[in-house]
């Protein structure tokens, strides 16, 4: 059955929303705007993080349970780094699975070195989310993330982490 | 709530505005991707030296403003620019040592934008790529106000803050001295 435009216009808007609210996730991390962070999430959300290429980076792998958990592990994640407002996270090609007040997205996203100039990795994210009167939120993040051989380096000089932790 | 009270909060991208009917949803949808290809033609438009409709997506009064992000000065070209020519002018004179056919490097995603009684408000990450060494240039935030005029959107104020990457400069100086030279010789008109 052809959906009515109505139809149509709602599912417009819900993946412009949706899209957003996943640019929100990096705008919110590149600005350390930590309570425009919290505010994406469900409280009880979770997130879930795993190297594509065997290559473990600053302890960040594994799944974490609750905003505050998640907001502690991404702060750990850009401790070393502080550039200032500039942004490094770069999210493209998101598709959208609607199914009434629950979606699921897959977007891409290329993150940058502002030493090097060189990418630090390709990664890909799956996340489910949920409508709530307050606007479309995250309750699931999965990162996938191959890191570059290539950023090795610099990344190392930027802070040294022990790979068999 | 009647149209006119959305929100008008600075708080960018905390939430989606909750227009009431319809009509003004759709017309809230339509607006969002008006904007955000705006922008993308701006990019398009500097990208392949389009100054004529690069000149289009901003009203004739706009103001546009670049600051680093670190110490790295870029060329002089900091400050605030005030007037649609000016700021053509401006932009062309940082593009002119890069010609690359057409192709690409000027990449801007990541778009927030919050609506007001005035108009709206967009953020957006960008990042711009040195094709002779294939190293990022650098990356920036554009926070950029739009109103409506007639049926479209135009740009009023744009705010570029950057941070060139550090590896990247010597390359770049030296596309910018080629061109310097360029024009010492008699070579460019």
């Amino acid at each position: 059955v052809e959906p009515t435009t109505l139809a149509r216009l709602e599912a417009a808007a819900d993946r412009i929303e949706l899209t957003e609210l996943l640019h929100s996730f990096h705008q919110a991390v590149d600005s350390r705007d930590w309570q425009w962070f919290e505010r994406i999430f469900l409280p009880d959300a979770a997130i879930e993080f795993v190297s594509l290429n065997d290559y473990r980076i600053f302890g960040m792998e594994g799944r974490h349970e609750g905003r505050q958990a998640i907001i502690d592990w991404v702060k750990t994640g850009v401790a070393p780094f502080d550039w200032n407002g500039a942004p490094v996270h770069f999210m493209a090609n998101h598709v959208f699975e609607l199914d009434g007040d629950t979606a699921r997205s897959t977007t891409n996203l290329h993150e940058v070195d502002l030493v090097s100039g060189i990418v630090i990795c390709s990664g890909l994210y799956k996340a489910e989310h949920v409508r709530t009167p307050e606007g479309w939120r995250i309750r699931f993040f999965h990162l996938g993330m191959w890191i570059t051989d290539g950023v090795r380096q610099s990344l190392e000089q930027q802070r040294p982490w022990d790979e068999s932790a | 709530m009647a149209s006119g009270s959305r929100s008008s909060s600075n708080d960018l991208g905390t939430k989606v505005p909750e227009p009431v009917t319809d009509d003004e949803r759709v017309r809230e949808l339509f607006d969002r991707m008006r904007i955000v290809e705006n922008l993308a033609r701006y990019h398009h438009s500097i990208d392949a030296k389009e100054w004529e409709q690069l000149a289009s997506l901003f009203t004739e009064d706009a103001t546009a403003e670049y600051r680093s992000l670190n110490d790295i000065s870029l060329f002089g070209l900091e400050g605030t620019y005030t007037g649609r020519d000016t700021i053509i002018d401006w932009i062309r004179t940082g593009q002119e040592p890069f010609q690359f056919n057409g192709a690409p490097t000027h990449f801007m995603t990541n778009h927030v934008i919050e609506f007001s009684e005035d108009g709206a408000t967009s953020k957006s990450s960008f990042n711009d790529v040195d094709l002779p060494t294939g190293l990022t240039i650098g990356t920036g935030i554009y926070t950029c106000t739009h109103i409506r005029v007639a049926d479209d959107w135009k740009i009023e104020s744009m705010r570029l803050e950057q941070r060139l990457c550090d590896s990247v400069i010597s390359s770049i100086v030296a596309q910018r001295a080629a061109l310097d030279q360029k024009s010492t010789e008699g070579g460019t008109g």
